[in-house]
């Protein structure tokens, strides 16, 4: 690691110069029914503002968002694939249904450890089909094409257990849980979603070499003494478990796991490897960045993050496939 | 350093790709792999490096090949046929992932891996394209810089399957030079070859592989008979001999 730092210092430099203003700026504003709000308010009630409502959610951003960038760098690395993406691959859909199916069978009172717990099976099963039907190869239309049928088919589960809602409540409930938001979150969604998440860097941290040497293709990988089955469940398990993680405590936040990666792969030359921390700390960036904006957006109902990001992302995606296509690889 | 196999046997789900071969090659030699097309050539190669499941044993130098993966890639490197560069590094960064079984985990590139990947690139005429994505160069430059990777484990076994196929005669010569200057220095380069008349000239040794099993094997003027083209490959070959060297010329095919 300490080799990557010195490479590529400028590039930490920029993005822990970024952390440190957008930082302390979503820390300072808030959101009311009466649009933003800046500072902390009252005195006698700031350290509750600041302590129940702001860091949690600036908290959770950074967390989120640095595991989405993280996912999507690996799972970029893994697949050879510059459009892999949890969400796009059905990791975070496959997450959600798993949390619907613990919300719907009510077993999710509370702080429930079931809910993350049915996200990372969801996302690990999601994952693994992918990666069962087309990850070998290194093919980019087959991991989209996967991706696409696992995504239709957590989605119609997740609107099946919908349909059978105890009460419309429940649904709706459910349905604006699922937008992915990190409004109206506390500390105890970030000591639920920590646990998962940092064995899950690990793992990923731990498949950085592997990656690099997946470049040059399975066999030569494992002629270099990296053995891609060994990649391969590093990558996807550290996956699975980050994003059901992330997906229990926030919902469904998209494209950050495209977008990071792809913005910052030039500047570590292409390695997937010096990627991994890069993607982490531009998605918490960007994750911070995009719900900070939501706060100072003018008064009416606040934006959902997933929505945000979907909007923004989407185009870029387009952008992407359209210049693969160009460049005759998809 | 010398490799030794027994009983090497291979078989996919419904053949058998290589039938139990016992072969036993010596170090400061170029070793030509040959036979017509799925002959098994690179599935045998394949087995000695680990990558696919088989029996029989192999050995590297005095003792069994190490079950550490890190200690085996150091020991011997391949190069497949086509081998892959899946994103657009610079030259200089995709040669340097041939270290990879000698760097320690998150440690940078040590002075001694600097020096094989520039001997590497040196020996493989690729320097003056250090800075270039790999993405933008010729099919030929391409497999030199693949090469480079390989020769920079600097592996006392080198295995490379159809080295040469993209290249033009110039850079098909040239590494042959490379190849051969490699096996110098005390290792065991094992190549599969189509061309038959490089594997005449530059190789030690010249094993044929005919339906997954060694049909001959020997020194390149006893094996690359008339006979021998005319079984296993089914062409009438044109044999002569230049400045004492064998060549080879597959001349027309036969029914």
């Amino acid at each position: 690691m300490s080799a990557a730092l010195k490479r590529d210092w400028p590039l930490y430099a920029a993005l822990v110069t970024a952390l440190l203003v957008v930082v302390p700026v979503a820390l300072g504003v808030g959101r009311t029914s009466g649009g933003p709000a800046f500072g902390l308010g009252s005195p006698e009630l700031a350290s509750a503002i600041f302590l129940e409502i702001r860091l949690p959610r600036v908290l959770l951003g950074l967390l989120v968002g640095g595991t989405l960038g993280l996912c999507g760098a690996a799972l970029q690395g893994l697949l050879r694939n510059p459009l892999a993406e949890p969400g796009l691959l059905g990791a975070s859909s496959g997450a959600a249904f798993g949390a619907v199916l613990v919300f719907y069978f009510g077993l999710a009172a509370g702080q429930s450890l079931l809910l993350p717990l049915g996200a990372v099976a969801g996302s690990l099963t999601a994952l693994a089909t992918l990666y069962a039907l087309a990850g070998r190869r290194g093919d980019l239309l087959g991991v989209i094409l996967a991706g696409i049928a696992i995504n239709a088919l957590a989605a119609a589960l997740t609107s099946l257990a919908l349909n059978f809602a105890p009460s419309p409540y429940a649904a709706l409930e459910i349905l604006f849980w699922m937008l992915g938001s990190l409004a109206d979150r506390s500390l105890a969604h970030v000591a639920l979603a920590l646990p998962l998440m940092l064995p899950a860097w690990i793992m990923l941290g731990a498949a950085a070499r592997g990656l690099d040497a997946l470049t040059l293709g399975e066999d030569v990988a494992q002629s270099l003494g990296y053995d891609p089955k060994t990649t391969q469940w590093l990558v996807i398990g550290g996956t699975a478990l980050a994003i059901g993680a992330a997906v229990a405590v926030t919902g469904v936040v998209g494209f950050v796991g495209l977008v990071v990666p792809h913005v910052l792969r030039r500047a570590v030359g292409f390695h997937p490897s010096r990627l991994l921390l890069p993607s982490f700390l531009g998605g918490a960036v960007l994750t911070v960045a995009a719900d900070l904006v939501i706060r100072l957006m003018p008064p009416g109902p606040e934006l959902k993050l997933g929505v945000v990001t979907a909007l923004l992302g989407a185009p870029f995606f387009l952008h992407l496939v359209l210049r693969a296509r160009r460049a005759g690889v998809a | 350093m010398s490799l030794r196999c027994d009983a090497l046997t291979v078989r996919y789900r419904d053949r058998v790709a290589v039938r139990p071969s016992s072969i036993a090659l010596a170090r400061g030699t170029v070793v030509a792999l040959v036979g017509p097309n799925g002959a098994g050539k690179s599935s045998l190669l394949k087995a000695i490096a680990g990558l696919v499941p088989c029996t029989g044993t192999v050995q590297a130098g005095e003792q069994a090949l190490s079950t550490s993966p890190r200690s085996r890639a150091r020991t011997i490197a391949y190069l497949p046929q086509s081998p892959a560069a899946h994103w657009p590094m610079k030259v200089r960064d995709l040669v340097a992932l041939g270290r990879l079984p000698h760097r320690a985990f998150g440690s940078a590139l040590r002075p001694e891996d600097a020096a094989a990947i520039d001997a590497a690139m040196r020996e493989t005429g690729v320097t003056a394209l250090a800075e270039r994505a790999v993405d933008e160069l010729s099919g030929g430059e391409l497999s030199r810089v693949q090469l480079a990777r390989a020769l920079a484990v600097r592996a006392p076994i080198l295995l490379v399957d159809e080295p040469v196929a993209a290249l033009d005669p110039y850079h098909q010569l040239e590494i042959m030079h490379v190849l051969t200057d490699y096996a110098a220095r005390d290792a065991l380069v094992v190549a599969v070859l189509h061309d038959l008349t490089l594997a005449a000239r530059f190789a030690h040794r010249v094993i044929v592989m005919h339906e997954g099993e060694v049909v001959a094997d020997g020194r390149p003027e006893q094996v690359l008979s008339a006979e021998t083209l005319r079984r296993y490959y089914h062409v009438e070959p044109f044999l002569s001999h230049v400045a004492g060297q064998p060549l080879v010329v597959p001349w027309r095919t036969l029914q």
